[in-house]
């Protein structure tokens, strides 16, 4: 069984195995090096198209920090507008809330078929799993995630999900779908798209999408997408269901032309997307088309849990995966290795803060701390800070193995001792010594440093360290 | 001007050649360098493991052991970044420490950025022939945002060509714990770094952290290729003595 | 409606984890406008629009009046060999006199089923844009009540041709959704269309109509009357 398939959260098998899948997956590198490239120098290019792009960096950064230090206000003013435009809003703590409440509407409503258009949050409650054990069709009709529903696996990255897929496993998955061999030409596959997704469309009793952002102000529902798949989900289908993440709020429109500009120039370099459909609760009168019922799911799922803690910036992402495309990290090992639903550097903070550590305690050290996420953030996260302080959480309630704990204890006493320091650098010198090449490099070495020393040679302390030097001839030479 | 070197407890221990280099260098340049014996490890490995307590201890030992000097220089960005970034948040909590911290990393310079911000560049007289490419590190890249330093001062060397390293802005997979906790990962970033380097025909990899260049160069060796692993200090050293 | 409680019970969470009792009013950070585009003339505006209209992959026609478009219209519809258009109510009459082509008009009060069926079968749609933005070659379509403007017209059939008014652009989203923010009730339905409808789901090789129309014709008219 490959990875993908086992991915189903309850048997995940551990990081380091995840890892070491993906490092050895035929393709996966060439794939995601190629697309971050691709998406990197298209966030760069739209970067110097703006100009001042940092003055937008901190005009996002302080709308989504305002947002989300008042969104008890927002959300207030949101959900009524949602109501007053004849929407239904619910309330959803936990994901398990979510589920109860779409099988509720799609009960009421004697649903068999669903559409869906891309969204992380119901990827958080595995909505689409659940549906399908309740005998709902669920499609996903953006082309990526329906690629990756099709192989029964998890999106890889968060918009770009089946950034892990080549042309030929593709190929082979829809000829299957369409009981037919269907060549490899990217035409002909998308044409099959079409045509398949149409009929999905025209049958589906429910359309099912996320929320890019909700405009308090108005109480729309603004999706953003370059197939115009959310467009098709909220258009075709009699109900529509929008399942979001309650910080998914722009005050005001002019707030929200701000953001859309950061988001799409951030996640792939387009100026926009091709389709930015704002909906303002069900169709009206004199409307034809449009759902006839909206229902609005505000999603908690562990987010308030970080609201008021230095984690609250981590809210104000506005999932562009920007840190994704940077990461790399992510660039070796794609974004199953993560495990979580979230990849790259946001996954790697958001997922422990949103799940609790049981199970994800590598996360926070699978980043080289290099920075370059938070450099990349739209809305100035400091992606890098966050892990950090996750770290210092793990050591905290001491996650950490007893044996790091006790050798950073000892680190502490060595730097408080600089006459100790430097006879452990003795030490260390003679220790390695017999264990080392002519030229003084260890090959195999001992316990702890064979992570080292499994793929790089490593220098054994010198026999003359810098401070012994420095008082037998470097201080004289003054 | 009386400066503190601060040699970092990797090039100590590991590359104590680079540390003479510096000394050697600036006291060439006219500048009067000292060497406090108390200074250890600037603390960086606990703080990124997240054990903030042991790296205070560490960072009080490197402030009382630099208190009163008007320049402390090293030959590490990362390390810079460290004193100059983190210690002022790590002792925080405690406001006659937290001055002292922020003393320090207003005084604390990378080489480099000590050559061409307190010195002449037109100073360096120094002679390398050869073919050479530069590795940003991270932390002296985005933590401290020296990008240009490293370069003007290679720019001064007689003979020596630098030219782009591909991709120079991302990480090379040392990252401190993480190249031993996620050695597999670490192991494929600094061979994609080394890829890139090769296509540089490059017959130098210089640097300004020698934790990234021990990564390298340990992978470099591994994989027996001859690139000349160097510090931007050593460059200067080898090049002045002709 | 939700159920009162449950929703002050959600909001009160939030408002406990912000450690802070619920303000009454609240103030969002000054925007104050950082690109000011109010020099520019109308030409400009064109010129940019039609710029990044054709680089986001459409195609734009400029027409001098609405005879010259209905001409231009009917010329493209048999030059493209479409048989059968769809079209809102407020452009059918730019399809007066197009001859040996079905023309198929959305009617808010028919069975929505059908409509959508036919629409899906239409080799065109033809709609009005209400506003183009300058800055991203953005077309603003509006849905709402009694309009008669179906929102599958602009959607499922595989091309899409629509006029634009050449005293309706402005030059970004800002001073559009501006006057949006003025209007006492949003519109249902808001689309911003830039190009066609696009995809590079497959090996990052770009692909065009996977869901909405693979082609966008656009319209500007510089003096328009109907």
């Amino acid at each position: 069984m490959s990875i993908e398939q086992q991915i189903s959260r309850k048997q995940r098998p551990p990081f380091h195995d995840r890892t070491k899948e993906a490092i050895e997956h035929p393709f996966l590198q060439k794939a995601v090096r190629y697309t971050q490239d691709r998406l990197r120098g298209g966030k760069k290019r739209a970067e110097a198209e703006i100009g001042n792009w940092e003055e937008w960096r901190l005009k996002a950064e302080a709308i989504r920090r305002h947002t989300v230090e008042h969104l008890d206000v927002y959300l207030d003013q949101f959900t009524t507008n949602v109501e007053n435009a004849g929407g239904t809003v619910h309330f959803a703590d936990t994901s398990q809330e979510v589920l109860d409440l779409v099988t509720q509407i799609v009960r009421k409503k004697e649903a068999r078929s669903i559409v869906k258009s891309k969204s992380m949050v119901s990827e958080e409650v595995d909505l689409n799993h659940v549906m399908e054990q309740q005998g709902v069709e669920v499609v996903e009709s953006d082309l990526g995630e329906y690629i990756v529903q099709l192989a029964d696996e998890a999106p890889s990255h968060i918009i770009v999900p089946a950034i892990h897929k080549n042309r030929q496993e593709i190929t082979r998955l829809f000829s299957k779908e369409a009981g037919k061999l269907l060549s490899e030409e990217t035409a002909e596959l998308t044409a099959f798209a079409r045509k398949r997704m149409r009929e999905k469309f025209l049958q589906a009793d429910i359309g099912i999408t996320g929320c890019n952002f909700g405009v308090a102000e108005s109480g729309s529902v603004v999706l953003v997408t370059n197939e115009g798949n959310a467009r098709m989900s909220t258009t075709l289908p009699d109900t529509h269901i929008v399942v979001m993440g309650m910080e998914r709020i722009a005050p005001r429109w002019r707030d929200l032309d701000v953001l859309l500009t950061m988001l799409t120039r951030s996640a792939t370099g387009q100026k926009i997307t091709s389709y930015v459909t704002a909906l303002t609760g069900p169709r009206r009168e004199g409307e034809a088309d449009g759902p006839k019922e909206m229902h609005v799911i505000v999603v908690d799922n562990g987010r308030s849990s970080m609201l008021g803690t230095g984690y609250q910036d981590v809210l104000h992402c506005i999932r562009c995966g920007a840190c994704i495309n940077v990461c790399p990290v992510y660039r070796q090992i794609g974004g199953h290795a993560y495990g979580g639903v979230y990849p790259g550097p946001i996954g790697a903070v958001l997922t422990p803060l949103l799940e609790g550590f049981e199970g994800w305690t590598e996360l926070p050290y699978a980043s080289s701390l290099c920075g370059a996420c938070t450099d990349a953030c739209p809305v100035r996260i400091p992606l890098h800070e966050r892990l950090l302080d996750l770290r210092a959480d793990e050591v905290e309630t001491k996650q950490t193995p007893w044996s790091e704990r006790l050798a950073f204890k000892g680190f502490g006493v060595l730097a408080e001792h600089p006459e100790w320091f430097e006879k452990a650098a003795v030490m260390g010198h003679w220790m390695g010594k017999p264990l080392a090449d002519q030229e003084g490099f260890l090959q195999k070495g001992p316990g702890p440093l064979k992570g080292w020393t499994d793929s790089r040679d490593l220098p054994i302390p010198a026999k003359t360290s810098f401070r012994k030097w420095w008082r037998k001839e470097g201080k004289q030479d003054g | 001007m009386q400066v503190a070197l601060f040699i970092t407890c990797l090039s100590d221990v590991f590359y104590p050649s680079v540390g003479m280099s510096v000394v050697r260098v600036l006291r060439r340049l006219g500048v009067e360098v000292d060497f406090p014996t108390e200074q250890t490890c600037c603390g960086q490995p606990a703080f990124n493991s997240g054990y903030r307590q042991d790296a205070a201890k560490a960072a009080k030992q490197m402030i009382r052991a630099f208190e009163g000097y008007d320049a402390v220089i090293t030959p590490s960005g990362s390390c810079a970044a460290m004193v100059r970034k983190e210690y002022p948040h790590l002792l925080n909590d405690d406001s006659e420490w937290k001055e002292r911290a922020q003393s320090l990393a207003d005084r604390c310079y990378e080489f480099s950025e000590f050559l061409v911000s307190r010195l002449s560049l037109e100073m360096i007289d120094a002679r390398l022939e050869g073919k050479a490419t530069y590795h940003h590190s991270c932390h002296m890249y985005r933590g401290l945002r020296l990008t240009e330093p490293p370069l003007q001062v290679l720019s001064q060397v007689q003979g020596l060509e630098v030219v782009n390293l591909p991709y120079h802005e991302d990480c090379c997979g040392f990252g401190g714990t993480f190249a031993v906790k996620m050695s597999e990962i670490s192991q494929e970033m600094a061979d994609e770094k080394i890829q890139h380097l090769e296509s540089t025909e490059a017959d130098y990899l210089i640097g300004s952290d020698m934790s990234c260049l021990m990564h390298l160069g340990g992978r470099i060796r591994r994989k027996e290729k001859s690139v000349e692993i160097m510090h931007v200090a050593q460059v200067l050293d080898r090049g002045m003595m002709k | 409606m939700v159920e009162a409680n449950r929703k002050q019970q959600f909001l009160q969470r939030i408002t406990e984890r912000l450690n802070r009792p619920r303000p009454r009013q609240v103030t969002p950070p000054d925007l104050a406008p950082w690109d000011n585009h109010s020099e520019e003339t109308k030409a400009d505006r064109v010129g940019r629009f039609s710029e990044e209209a054709e680089q986001a992959g459409a195609e734009v026609r400029m027409v001098r009046d609405e005879q010259s478009l209905r001409k231009l219209i009917d010329s493209d519809l048999k030059k493209d060999g479409f048989k059968k258009v769809l079209t809102w109510k407020e452009t059918a009459p730019l399809l007066e006199g197009t001859e040996g082509i079905q023309v198929c008009i959305w009617e808010p009060d028919r069975d929505r089923m059908a409509q959508l069926r036919e629409a899906e079968q239409s080799d065109v749609g033809l709609v009005r844009a209400e506003w183009g933005l300058a800055f991203t070659g953005t077309l603003v379509l509006w849905n709402d009540e009694k309009r008669g403007r179906g929102r599958a017209v602009s959607l499922l059939p595989p091309v899409l041709y629509v006029v634009l008014d050449a005293d309706h652009i402005a030059s970004r989203m800002f001073p559009v959704l501006k006057k949006i923010e003025n209007k006492n009730k949003m519109v249902s339905c808001l689309n911003f269309i830039t190009g066609p409808s696009r995809t590079s789901d497959i090996e990052n090789d770009l692909s065009l109509g996977v869901h909405g129309p693979g082609r966008v014709q656009i319209y500007v008219v510089e003096k328009a009357g109907v």
